[in-house]
C-alpha cells in the first residue's frame, strides 16, 4: 500500500506537485496517468525519498521511505532504465544492490534469468538497448521480492512483444497481491493494463476510479437521426442539451439521455431513424479531463 | 520484518561497485605506477647531478623526498578517483538507484569514504614502500644514500606518503559531493594543486612565505620531510601540523559535501 498525503513539491518558480493525495491498494494494477510534465515522475521520486517534499508526506505500508530497514525488500522501483553506471556489468550492478540490502546473492541470477538477461549478465550495462535496460531495471526492482512496486513509463522503448510481456508481468504481480503503480502519459496503454486509474494534471489530483467508472461518469453523447433533423435540433436547443449537426445526416446530443430525446421526438411528432448512445472512449475522457492542464498547448508552441 | 543490513553491508556493496568499474581500477593502477615510476625517473636524474652539486644543494638533499617524489604526480590520480566515486553516480543518474537502495545518505557517504580510503591507503602504502626501496637501490653508495627504515623519521616519512595520497583522495571525494559532476570536480581539484601555487607566486615574497605552507602539495612534502626544510628553503609547518591542516581541509570539504547531499534532491 502506498499513501500520498497532501504532497506538494515546489521547484524555484514552478509547483510540480500540488497538494496531491491518493492511495494505491494491493492486488491491483494502478495506472498513474497524466500528460507529460504533470508531476508523475516527481511524485514517484518523492515516494522513494529521492526528493524532499515541500509539504505533505508519502508512506509505504504506513512508513516513510527512509524508515524502511531494507528498502529493496519492501519497495521495488524502476524510475529510469538508464540509471545504471554504463561501465558496470549487469550482474555486478545487481550484486551491489543485493548486498547493500542483505539480499542473498543467488537472487541476482534468479532475477537475471527471469527477465531474460542471463546470457548478457557480464556485459556492460552501457551497451544495452533501451529494451534490455528496461529489463535490467525490472530485475533490480524484483531483487528484494518486494510487496510494493513502482514503474515510471515502463513501456517506453519496448517493442510490441516487450509491451505484451510487461503487461502480463504486471498482471502476475498484482495477482500475487502486490501493490503495483505504473505511470504513463498514454491513456490507451493504461486502458488495457490498469484496474484502477489515478489522473493528475499540473501536479493536481483530477480524478480516480476504475476504467469503467471513468468512462461511465464522463459525458456521453447520443447520435440522433430523424425525419426532420432541423426541427428536432431546434426543439433540443430549448433544453439544456448541447447539439451539434453532423453533415446534415443527424445530430450529436450531449447532456440528455436517449430516453429523453426519444420522448421529445415522439411528442413533437418527429419519426426517429436512429438513436444511439455513444460512450466516450477513455482517450476522450482523458483529453477532456486534462485539457486545461497540458503544460504546453499546440498554439502556445506555434507562437514562438 | 528484517532489520537493517547496516553499514557493513553498504561498505561491501560499495566495494563491489569500486572494483567493478574500469575507471576506478585503472585510476588506482595509475596512482601506483606514477608513484613508483616517477620516483625512479627523479632518482636517476638526480643521481647524475650529485657530483656537480654545490655544498648548499647537497646539504638540502632529502633522499626520502626524492624517492617518493612520484606522489606529486600520483596526487592527481587520487583526486580523480575520489571525485569519480560519487560524480560517476550523478552523471549516470545511478545515484537514484543507489539512494533508493540506501536512503540513509550519511551511511552511503560513510561507506564510500571507507572503501575509497581503504583502497588508497593500502595501494598508497605499497606504492610508497616500493618507491622507497627503488630509491634505496638507485642511491646506494652515493652521498644521497637513503637511510634505513629504522633510522630517524624514515619510516614515518614513507608511511605518511600513503597517508597523504589517502587524504587527497578524500579531498577529491568531498569536492565531488559538493559539485556532483566529474569535469567540474576534477578541474577544481587540479586548479587547487596547479594554478593556486602559480597565483601565490605572483604575490609579494612575504605573502608567499606565509601562504605557500598551506598549499596541499607543500603540506604533503612537509609530511614526508626528514630534514624539516624543503628544497629552495620554502618555510613549512612541522610534519604533524601539516598532516593536521590537510586533514582539516578534508573535514571541511567532506562536511560541506555531507550537508549538501542531505539537503539536495537526487
Amino acid at each position: 500500500m502506498i499513501s500520498v498525503e497532501h504532497l506538494t513539491k515546489r521547484f524555484k518558480d514552478t509547483v510540480a506537485v500540488d497538494d496531491l493525495s491518493f492511495e494505491v491498494k494491493p492486488g491491483l494494477i494502478t495506472g498513474f496517468l497524466g500528460p507529460n510534465g504533470s508531476g508523475k515522475s516527481t511524485t514517484m521520486r518523492l515516494i522513494l525519498g529521492l526528493d524532499q517534499p515541500t509539504k505533505g508526506r508519502t508512506l509505504i505500508n504506513g512508513k516513510p521511505y527512509h524508515a524502511l530497514a531494507a528498502p529493496l525488500r519492501e519497495v521495488g522501483a524502476l524510475l529510469d532504465a538508464k540509471a545504471v553506471h554504463p561501465g558496470r556489468s549487469a550482474r555486478n550492478h545487481l550484486l551491489a544492490l543485493a548486498v547493500s540490502n542483505g539480499i542473498a546473492t543467488s537472487r541476482v541470477d534468479e532475477v537475471l534469468d527471469f527477465v531474460g538477461l542471463s546470457s548478457v549478465a557480464k556485459k556492460k550495462a552501457g551497451s544495452f538497448s533501451l529494451g534490455m535496460s528496461q529489463r535490467l531495471g525490472i530485475a533490480g526492482a524484483l531483487l528484494g521480492d518486494p510487496p510494493v512496486l513502482l514503474f515510471d513509463e515502463p513501456v517506453n522503448g519496448l517493442d510490441p512483444e516487450g509491451i505484451r510481456w510487461i503487461r502480463e508481468f504486471f498482471r502476475k504481480l498484482a495477482d500475487e497481491g502486490r501493490t503495483v503503480l505504473v505511470s504513463s502519459h498514454l491513456m490507451s496503454e493504461m486502458a488495457v493494463t490498469a484496474d484502477q486509474i489515478i489522473v493528475i494534471g499540473r501536479g493536481k489530483f483530477i480524478t480516480s476510479g476504475s476504467v469503467d467508472d471513468l468512462t461511465k461518469n464522463a459525458a456521453g453523447t447520443v447520435l440522433v437521426r430523424s425525419a426532420n433533423n432541423a426541427k428536432l435540433g431546434a426543439i433540443l436547443k430549448d433544453t439544456p442539451a448541447n447539439v451539434s449537426e453532423i453533415n446534415d445526416e443527424g445530430l450529436r446530443v450531449s447532456g440528455l439521455t436517449a430516453e429523453k430525446i426519444g420522448d421529445l421526438a415522439f411528442s413533437s411528432g418527429i419519426a426517429l431513424h436512429e438513436l444511439t448512445p455513444e460512450r466516450a472512449s477513455l482517450e476522450e475522457v482523458f483529453m477532456d479531463l486534462t485539457h486545461d492542464s497540458v503544460e504546453y498547448t499546440q498554439s502556445e508552441k506555434g507562437t514562438n | 520484518m528484517a532489520h537493517s543490513p547496516g553499514l557493513l553491508a553498504v561498505v561491501r556493496s560499495e566495494w563491489i561497485k569500486f572494483r567493478s568499474v574500469r575507471s576506478t581500477v585503472i585510476g588506482t593502477l595509475i596512482m601506483l605506477i606514477l608513484t613508483i615510476g616517477i620516483g625512479v625517473l627523479i632518482g636517476l636524474a638526480v643521481k647524475g647531478h650529485l657530483a656537480s652539486m654545490n655544498p648548499v644543494e647537497r646539504a638540502s638533499l632529502d633522499p626520502i623526498q626524492l624517492a617518493t617524489g612520484g606522489i606529486l604526480f600520483a596526487q592527481f590520480a587520487v583526486g580523480v578517483i575520489g571525485a569519480l566515486v560519487i560524480t560517476a553516480e550523478f552523471s549516470s543518474t545511478s545515484i537514484r538507484t543507489t539512494l533508493a537502495a540506501v536512503p540513509n545518505r550519511l551511511q552511503l557517504i560513510t561507506a564510500k569514504g571507507i572503501v575509497l580510503s581503504s583502497v588508497l591507503f593500502v595501494v598508497g602504502e605499497i606504492a610508497c614502500f616500493i618507491a622507497y626501496f627503488d630509491g634505496a637501490l638507485i642511491f646506494h653508495g652515493t652521498i644521497a644514500a637513503l637511510p634505513s627504515l629504522s633510522q630517524g623519521k624514515t619510516l614515518q616519512a614513507v608511511v605518511l606518503g600513503g597517508v597523504y595520497l589517502t587524504l587527497m583522495g578524500l579531498f577529491g571525494f568531498g569536492l565531488g559531493l559538493i559539485l556532483r559532476q566529474s569535469a567540474g570536480s576534477i578541474s577544481t581539484y587540479t586548479s587547487l594543486l596547479l594554478i593556486l601555487p602559480i597565483l601565490v607566486f605572483l604575490l609579494p615574497s612575504s605573502w608567499q612565505n606565509a601562504i605557500t605552507r598551506y598549499e596541499p602539495s607543500v603540506l604533503g612534502q612537509a609530511m614526508r620531510s626528514t630534514t624539516g626544510v624543503l628544497r629552495g628553503g620554502t618555510p613549512v609547518f612541522s610534519t604533524w601540523a601539516s598532516a593536521a591542516i590537510l586533514a582539516a581541509y578534508c573535514v571541511v570539504v567532506l562536511g560541506a559535501g555531507v550537508v549538501l547531499m542531505q539537503r539536495r534532491d537526487a
